[in-house]
């Protein structure tokens, strides 16, 4: 992946470093959701071009959870967190049974992962903030059930197709007394118009810290 | 994402994951030659600022020619034609262009449905008749194209399949 085209190495392992304090973050906030001790990778970060964004990340037409959000200020674009079926299933099993109160199944999922989505984007966008100094907030939550593809193409053709540049982040949490692995991804697409910004921010952190 | 390609029978062509995407497949029924591209916006030459494809200009690159309905079917007449194929037996069949964020998309702005509107008024204008489509809606869509029969099947989750 020619993560190079667009940062360097050590930009590359600055970002991964600020999105593993974003991880920490999340991992904090989902302890309040899911009740128990949430352990955290260290996630994997990507920069990839946009037509080939879904090829990495798995099967085109395999069902996905996906939470949409715009990207508003400094940055400006769309930020998705997606997951697989399979493991939005899971993630319910446990809130469901971490109720006080009896619910039919399938009840909350569109409340929950959005509001995942919502934590999510708010951590890893904080941490461009504290790291990049870069202003960003995210526009209310949208889920939708569907292909992995067919939840993405829009805004990757309507932000990404110029660009050629989406930033993929791959998470896994561990629920531990659950003994059950989370993981999800988020894709952020930064718009035309902000992507210098984004990249130079990027930079100039990294420089900063480099210097140090 | 943007691909495209002309094959002939028994091939058979494979598009998944169409949300705002739309892929529209010519077919000959007499040769069983047929070509399906998976377009993701309409007008190449006008972003490209190349005048129109109505001219028949060439100047979009074999990267990015098949992302656009204009240059994707032109260039799939191209090669068809080349092929032995006579224009007036080809025909069109489309799936795709749904809206899956209604909240991040409205009927102006949606791209499914500029991809929609974009083929067809291309398919009017090359004569081409539009003999099957299965577009709109908010779910995602996986297309088969059968190329010894010219069958053109759409699948989406929760759905029966749908033959067009």
């Amino acid at each position: 992946m020619k993560n190079e085209q667009f940062l360097t190495e050590e930009q590359m392992d600055y970002l991964t470093e600020m999105m593993n304090i974003g991880a920490g973050n999340a991992a904090t906030a989902l302890e309040q959701l899911f009740k128990c001790s949430v352990d955290v990778k260290v996630p994997e970060v990507r920069v990839v071009p946009s037509t080939k964004a879904v090829a990495i990340l798995d099967s085109p037409s395999v069902p996905y959870a996906g939470v949409r959000m715009d990207m508003l200020g400094d940055i400006t674009g769309v930020i998705f967190l997606i997951m697989p079926l399979e493991q939005k299933k899971q993630l319910m099993e446990v809130i469901e049974k971490s109720i006080p109160f009896k619910i039919k199944p399938g009840e909350l999922d569109i409340t929950v992962l959005e509001e995942v989505g919502n934590i999510a984007a708010g951590v890893y966008l904080m941490a461009l903030h504290d790291f990049c100094k870069l202003n960003i907030v995210h526009t209310v939550p949208v889920l939708k059930v569907d292909m992995l593809q067919s939840i993405l193409d829009e805004a990757v053709v309507r932000e990404s197709i110029e660009t050629q540049l989406i930033i993929i982040i791959k998470n896994e949490f561990i629920l531990s007394k659950k003994k059950v692995k989370a993981a999800f991804i988020i894709a952020l697409m930064p718009s035309k118009e902000k992507l210098n910004t984004l990249l130079h921010s990027i930079k100039g952190a990294t420089d900063a810290i480099m210097r140090r | 994402m943007g691909e495209g390609v002309v094959a002939s029978e028994p091939q058979i062509i494979i598009s998944e994951g169409l949300g705002s995407c739309v892929v529209v497949a010519l077919y000959d029924t007499g040769l069983r030659i047929g070509g399906m591209a998976h377009i993701l916006l309409p007008y190449a030459y006008n972003e490209k600022k190349l005048g129109s494809w109505k001219d028949e200009k060439p100047g979009i690159s074999s990267q990015i020619r098949f992302m656009y309905a204009d240059s994707a079917i032109s260039s799939i007449l191209k090669e068809m034609r080349r092929r032995g194929v006579s224009v007036q037996r080809i025909v069109a069949k489309m799936a795709g262009g749904a809206r899956m964020f209604s909240d991040y998309e409205d009927s102006y702005t949606s791209i499914g449905e500029r991809n929609i509107t974009g083929i067809k008024y291309i398919l009017e204008w090359e004569k081409i008749p539009l003999i099957g489509r299965d577009t709109g809606g908010s779910h995602g869509r996986s297309v088969e194209f059968y190329l010894e029969s010219g069958r053109f099947v759409v699948k989406a989750i929760g759905m029966p399949d749908k033959e067009i």
